[in-house]
C-alpha cells in the first residue's frame, strides 16, 4: 500500500465514522426528546388526573351514602307495608264481624245510643234519622229517644224516621229535617271519621 | 504525482458526500422527530387520563361491592323484623278486632237509653 492509498483510506474511514456519529447523535437526541415530551404529556395531565381522582373519591362516598340510605328506606317501607297489611286485616275482619253483631239483641240498644248521641250533638228541635233497610224495621221508640235528647239539650225534640234508606252495615245518619246539619253515626261513617285514631289503636294492640 | 492528487481529491469528495448524506439522513430523522414528539406528548397525556378514569371506575365498582353485604344485612334484618311483627300481630289480632268492635258498639254508652 502506498502512502497515498493509506491517506485515502484514512479519509474515507474518518468520513464513515463522522457520518455514523451524526446519525447516532441524532437518534440519541430523538430518544431524549421523545422521553421529555412523554414527561411533559404526563405533567400536562397531572391536574386533570388529580381532579378525576378527587371526583372519584367524592363519588365513592356519595355512592355509599346513597345506597345505604336507599337500603334503609327500603327496609323501613318493608316493615311499614307489613304493618299496613296487618292493620287492614283487622279492619276487614271488623267489617265482617259487624254483620254478625248487628244481629245480636244488644244492637238495638247500640243503635238507639248512636241516634241519641247524634241528636245531642246536633241539638236541634226537629230531627230525622236515616237507616238501612233492615234497621228501618227494628222496633225503635223514637219518642223515648227524643225525650232523652231533650233531657240533655234542654230543648224539646222531635225525631222522625226518614223514608230514605242508606246502604250501610248499621248505625244511623241523624240530621236536621231541613238536611242542613248532618251527623253520620253509621259504622262506616265512624270508621271513616275516626280512621286515624282507630288505626293507631289497632297498631298499639298489634305491635306493642 | 498529479494522478495521485486527483485520486485523493476524488476520495475527499466521496468522504464529503458520505458526511452530507448522513447530515441529510439526520435532518430527516429530526423532521420525523418533530411529528413524533407531538404525538408522544399527546399519547402520554391521554394514557394518564385513561388510567385515571379506569382507576375512578374501579373505585366506584369496589365501593358498590363493599357495601353490598351491608345492604343485604339491612334488608335481611328488616325481613326478620317483619316476620316477628307478623307473628306478634297474629297473637293480638283477635283482641284488636274485638276492641275496635267494642269501640264502635260502646262509644255512646254514656247516653245509654236501655
Amino acid at each position: 500500500m502506498t502512502s497515498a492509498d493509506a491517506l485515502i483510506e484514512a479519509i474515507l474511514s474518518e468520513a464513515h465514522e463522522t457520518a455514523e456519529k451524526i446519525i447516532l447523535d441524532m437518534k440519541k437526541t430523538v430518544q431524549v426528546t421523545l422521553e421529555e415530551q412523554r414527561k411533559k404529556g404526563k405533567e400536562r395531565a397531572r391536574e386533570i388526573v388529580i381532579s378525576i381522582d378527587k371526583k372519584a373519591q367524592n363519588d365513592s362516598v356519595i355512592i355509599k351514602l346513597r345506597e345505604m340510605a336507599s337500603a334503609e328506606s327500603k327496609a323501613k317501607w318493608l316493615i311499614l307495608e307489613q304493618k299496613h297489611v296487618l292493620i287492614e286485616n283487622v279492619l276487614n275482619q271488623v267489617k265482617d264481624e259487624l254483620f254478625t253483631r248487628i244481629k245480636t239483641d244488644k244492637y238495638v240498644n247500640v243503635l238507639e245510643n248512636l241516634i241519641v248521641e247524634g241528636g245531642i250533638i246536633l241539638g236541634a228541635t226537629d230531627l230525622e234519622v236515616i237507616l238501612n233497610e233492615r234497621d228501618s224495621t227494628l222496633p225503635l221508640d223514637l219518642d223515648r229517644l227524643a225525650e232523652k235528647i231533650g233531657e240533655k239539650t234542654g230543648t224539646k225534640t222531635k225525631i222522625t224516621k226518614s223514608a230514605k234508606k242508606i246502604d250501610v252495615v248499621g248505625g244511623a245518619i241523624i240530621q236536621t229535617t231541613d238536611g242542613k246539619i248532618v251527623m253520620n253515626n253509621t259504622f262506616e261513617g265512624m270508621l271513616h271519621n275516626s280512621e286515624s285514631e282507630i288505626r293507631f289503636k289497632i297498631a298499639q294492640i298489634l305491635f306493642t | 504525482m498529479l494522478e495521485v492528487l486527483n485520486k485523493i481529491k476524488e476520495n475527499q469528495q466521496v468522504a464529503k458526500k458520505l458526511i452530507n448524506d448522513a447530515s441529510i439522513e439526520a435532518e430527516k430523522i429530526k423532521q420525523d422527530l418533530l411529528q413524533k414528539s407531538v404525538a408522544a406528548n399527546e399519547e402520554a397525556f391521554l394514557a394518564e387520563i385513561t388510567q385515571a378514569e379506569k382507576k375512578a371506575d374501579d373505585l366506584q365498582k369496589s365501593s358498590i361491592l363493599s357495601i353490598d353485604q351491608e345492604i343485604k344485612q339491612i334488608l335481611s334484618t328488616a325481613e326478620q323484623q317483619a316476620k316477628e311483627i307478623a307473628f306478634k300481630a297474629k297473637i293480638n289480632h283477635e283482641k284488636a278486632v274485638n276492641d275496635i268492635l267494642d269501640l264502635l258498639f260502646n262509644r255512646s254508652e254514656k247516653n245509654d237509653v236501655g
